[in-house]
């Protein structure tokens, strides 16, 4: 993770929380505050953890936060970019059917879940198996 | 399957493949396509659905318009009218306008950056089958005895509670929009870790392109936004079924918190909707003036004020409840105005002293930068309380939003659809119909919301089936029908030049608008995992700077000096140092002029 | 014919926004023309300035030119940066004021009534007991003559109450320049001092938040009475109104 990203979330929560605090010194009303607290403390979250990994690589920047990085030290693997799969198209199945329980029904549920749990699962296992 | 990938060195033909497959299941035909994960896939998925949905609930609209034709009409019933009103606008901001943007996103996204694919590809599949569910429910709803949901896009509570409005309809729209919802956040994550982790070296920040950029900030938005929207609909639907009284007043519960919750999501899901629009309308502004972006940096934090200003902002859209702090809002929203602002003198410094091309995608960049404006001005007027106290609730407001979101969003979607068309099919959109297109659709779409001003202004109420004839709104309703007959007729035109190009269109290469972001040196359409080869990345142009190097970003600032003295030493100007305002210590390349020759890198003119 | 003249011009400066008739509306006119005579100057040189470029710095076809390719200009931005910001502030100022007035309410206004709105209809009360109640789920018709009828005297301070017994509503009267919502659980009150010039003379007013399936219907008349009248009118009237609208 590089300097400019966790800056990028530092500034979302500070200024998040900056306004929720005027917004609550102003007005004391709760659920503005509150939605406004929450979304500067959760960017506050993403700030921790993106500085924590900065400060792990030891503040070097990576080659795609130089000026002056060529191609080459980028080569090798990048990472795991899946091909076809099924299992998105499962998950989604089980997640319309879920959704779909808020209308007709809660025991619809049953299967919604079903579908839904079973194809994370097989989601799951696609990954662990070409790690 | 797996595959390892392998950046492409810079000017180097490889010769061997760059990507290793790992062999695993292969399909063919349907299967092919429900299963892939390819970022292209996914975003052309995205961007047909999508605007299959902006045909539906066009049609939806001009159905209103005909209704509001002439006053006592009864082309439809009251409850039907209600049910378009609340299904038009539901469409077209959960189903067409974020997909649609989010579509172009992930397809340009990866490739703009140098990425062979987004981060997390199959929870992309993931993102888009939620998006169709969603789509299929909504529209769904229309299948049921009692209808589909007719209390309005922003669904009011106790309007909403189940002794309102019982049936199965307004469940299906809260099941439609949360999967919606829950489509576009993990759209919104696997975006911001593309962004952060999958760029090219290189490729810093501050040298993606602005499209990049406001579709970074989008998502930002987007994580901020829509876990607010699904709690909202989470209590909702507890209190129509399971009988808690979060909004119901008869019992304790407040429906202001509806409103607050509401809009609290509503107002950032605007600006979601607007910002990756103006990114593409800066692409197509900067391609067809043949100069970089004025003021980039200014863009870039502009485009940051805008983001985190409106959430600040979401209680102006409830002014005349009595129960919010006019002023706070006030001033944050009237604030908005200046980065916006900002951004439209950059698109102007632009285009200033540039060499401006004609061409379909910019027509719809000027219409975008006209419509978009007037519509500013209008969101001006309706900030301040005490003209909202009479505007608020009236066509006035339709008429803002409708400005902000077709003139603005639309006309820039039709650019970007002009733009990158041959990237995506290898074959430009006839250059004549689009112009037709552009023209047919201006005027209709300035008909039939420019007149909406005025019946504001005279008083007509929003989401009313009939009007009386005595009050004085049938003339200007009238032209209204008939602008929104001849905007129809333009998206006609548009789908007959998209059936004609497709079959009969000339092929082009890989570069047809001499086009400066990395899209442009991939094939048309891109090759599976992207790119062949990626060139040398010193500034946020780096196919201008490959194919122009005699015609770099002039550098500026306090580095200026040194950077020319550093270009003169390296012999003549043609290296790759261009000002990017990022500091001291620009690699100066010293005879890196084209292709296929091997690339130095030197730092301050030693070579 | 001879109005023709007189309407183009009052349509380009405040369009069809009807003439309002209470004291508090001169806040919203003032504020009105200061951001319309700021925005469509300022309008006409951004869009003069778009169409100059796209036209002045045009490419023909085969005229092939690569431009200046410069990027900033530090002090053009700065300005453009910080005179918006004064341009919103001051307007702001102007905002506020106005804001005040219009949403001020007197501790002892000469009238309060009391508005119940209801999926579809409107109740009015009166201190004396008096209640005028309309509705239109009965005969659901654009014209329909049941409307109910909110008289008011001119001249006074009156303030009205609002209240809602079902989902929201929100009273309208284009004539006031002014709106506010009806929402159970807040207690929203405004004031409004008519001017003696509408004396005799009727209003429409609306519901202008989606409240179901006769929200289009859901309207009233204002019915302005002369100052000197007023008192015996109100005295005479007694119970509760559910007939045809006077006036």
């Amino acid at each position: 993770m590089g300097k400019r990203e966790w800056h990028l979330a530092l500034g979302a929560a500070v200024f998040l929380g900056a306004i929720a605090v005027v917004y609550w010194v102003w007005s004391g009303e709760w659920s503005g505050t509150v939605m406004l607290g929450f979304g500067g403390l959760a960017y506050g979250l993403l700030t921790l953890f993106m500085l924590v990994q900065w400060i792990r690589r030891h503040m070097v920047p990576r080659p795609e936060d130089r000026l002056d990085a060529d191609m080459k030290e980028g080569e090798g693997e990048i990472g795991f970019f899946p091909g076809n799969s099924m299992w998105p198209a499962a998950m989604g199945v089980g997640a319309v059917a879920i959704a779909i329980g808020l209308a007709f029904g809660k025991w619809f549920w049953v299967i919604g879940i079903a579908l839904f749990v079973g194809a994370v699962i097989g989601f799951a296992v696609e990954a662990e198996s070409h790690l | 399957m797996t595959l390892v990938q392998e950046r492409p060195p810079a000017f180097e033909e490889p010769e061997k493949h760059l990507t290793e497959f790992i062999p695993g299941p292969k399909f063919k035909g349907v299967l092919s396509y429900l299963t892939s994960t390819d970022h292209k896939q996914i975003g052309m998925n995205y961007m047909v659905t999508s605007f299959a949905m902006f045909l539906i609930a066009g049609a939806m609209a001009v159905l209103m318009r005909v209704q509001l034709s002439v006053p006592n009409n009864n082309f439809v019933s009251l409850d039907v009218f209600a049910q378009l009103f609340t299904m038009h606008g539901t469409i077209m901001l959960f189903l067409f306008l974020g997909p649609f943007a989010f579509g172009t996103a992930n397809y340009l996204v990866p490739i703009q950056i140098g990425a062979p694919d987004m981060a997390f590809p199959r929870f992309n599949a993931f993102s888009y089958w939620l998006f169709l569910g969603g789509c299929v429910t909504l529209l769904s709803s229309f299948l049921t005895s009692s209808g589909a949901a007719d209390w309005g896009w922003f669904a009011y509570a106790p309007l909403t509670e189940s002794i309102h409005s019982p049936g199965p309809g307004g469940d299906l729209w809260i099941a439609g929009v949360a999967l919606a919802a829950f489509s576009s956040m993990f759209t919104g994550i696997n975006l911001i870790t593309t962004v952060f982790c999958l760029r090219a070296p290189g490729m810093v920040m501050f040298r993606m392109p602005i499209f990049v950029w406001n579709q970074l900030i989008t998502a930002f938005l987007v994580l901020l936004a829509f876990p607010v929207l699904t709690s909202a609909l989470v209590l909702l639907w507890c209190d129509r079924h399971l009988g808690t009284h979060f909004y119901d007043p008869t019992h304790g519960g407040q429906p202001i918190l509806w409103q607050n919750l509401f809009w609290f999501f509503g107002h950032p899901e605007v600006y979601i909707l607007a910002l990756p629009f103006f990114g593409i309308a800066t692409e197509v502004i900067a391609t067809f003036s043949r100069k970089p972006v004025f003021g980039y940096k200014g863009m870039v934090f502009a485009t940051l004020s805008i983001a985190g200003l409106s959430m600040g902002v979401w209680a102006h859209h409830m002014y005349t409840t009595g129960a919010v702090l006019l002023p706070f809002f006030t001033i944050l929203t009237l604030l908005i105005s200046v980065p916006t602002g900002i951004k439209f003198f950059n698109w102007i410094g632009t285009m200033f002293r540039g060499s401006v091309r004609l061409e379909t995608p910019m027509l719809f960049a000027l219409g975008f930068l006209v419509c978009f404006l007037i519509g500013g001005f209008t969101g001006i007027m309706l900030a301040e309380p005490p003209l909202d106290f009479q505007l608020h609730d009236t066509y006035f407001v339709v008429a803002h939003f409708h400005y902000v979101l077709f003139g603005g969003s639309v006309f820039a979607a039709f650019a970007g659809i002009h733009y990158w068309f041959p990237k995506f099919f290898g074959k430009k959109l006839d250059e004549r119909l689009g112009k037709v297109t552009f023209v047919i659709m201006f005027i209709g779409f300035n008909l039939t919301f420019f007149p909406q001003h005025d019946l504001g202004l005279r008083g007509m109420q929003r989401r009313i089936a009939v009007y009386p004839a005595n009050a004085g709104w049938s003339f200007l309703n009238m032209l209204s029908s008939i602008g929104s007959f001849i905007l129809a007729f333009s998206v006609v035109v548009f789908l007959v030049n998209v059936w004609v190009s497709l079959r009969n269109g000339k092929k082009v290469g890989p570069n047809p608008w001499d086009g400066m972001t990395l899209e442009w040196i991939t094939q048309s359409p891109p090759l599976e995992h992207n790119f062949e080869f990626l060139p040398p990345i010193r500034s946020e142009r780096p196919v201008w700077d490959l194919n122009h190097p005699e015609h770099l970003t002039l550098p500026h600032g306090r580095h200026a000096k040194e950077l020319a003295r550093a270009q003169a030493l390296a012999g003549g100007g043609n290296g790759y140092g261009g000002g990017d305002g990022y500091g001291a210590g620009d690699g100066v390349d010293g005879g890196g002029d084209g292709h296929g020759q091997a690339e130095r890198t030197s730092r301050g003119g030693e070579t | 014919m001879h109005e023709l003249v007189p309407t183009l011009i009052a349509t380009v400066f405040h369009w069809g926004s009807p003439n309002g008739i209470t004291q508090q509306d001169s806040n919203v006119y003032s504020l009105w023309n200061l951001t319309y005579y700021m925005a469509v100057p300022l309008g006409a040189i951004v869009v003069g300035l778009i169409i100059w470029c796209a036209v002045r710095y045009r490419e023909r076809p085969g005229e092939e030119r690569i431009p200046r390719q410069f990027q900033y200009h530090i002090p053009l931005e700065v300005i453009y940066t910080v005179v918006p910001i004064a341009m919103v502030v001051t307007l702001f100022v102007f905002v506020y004021r106005a804001e005040d007035r219009v949403d001020n309410v007197k501790a002892n206004p000469a009238l309060v009534v009391r508005v119940d709105a209801f999926q579809w209809g409107w109740r009015f009360s009166y201190p004396n007991g008096y209640q005028v109640l309309g509705s239109v789920a009965t005969e659901p018709n654009i014209n329909s003559p049941n409307l109910p009828v909110l008289t008011l005297p001119a001249g006074e301070t009156v303030q009205i109450n609002l209240f809602s017994d079902d989902v929201n509503h929100s009273f309208y009267v284009p004539a006031f320049l002014f709106k506010r919502d009806a929402i159970q659980g807040i207690n929203n009150s405004f004031d409004v001092n008519i001017s003696p010039s509408a004396a005799g003379r009727r209003y429409i007013g609306e519901c202008t938040q989606f409240c179901g399936v006769y929200h289009p219907f859901m309207r009233f008349w204002l019915y302005v009475m002369p100052k000197a009248k007023f008192g015996a009118w109100l005295a005479s009237h007694h119970g509760l109104n559910t007939s045809v609208a006077e006036g």
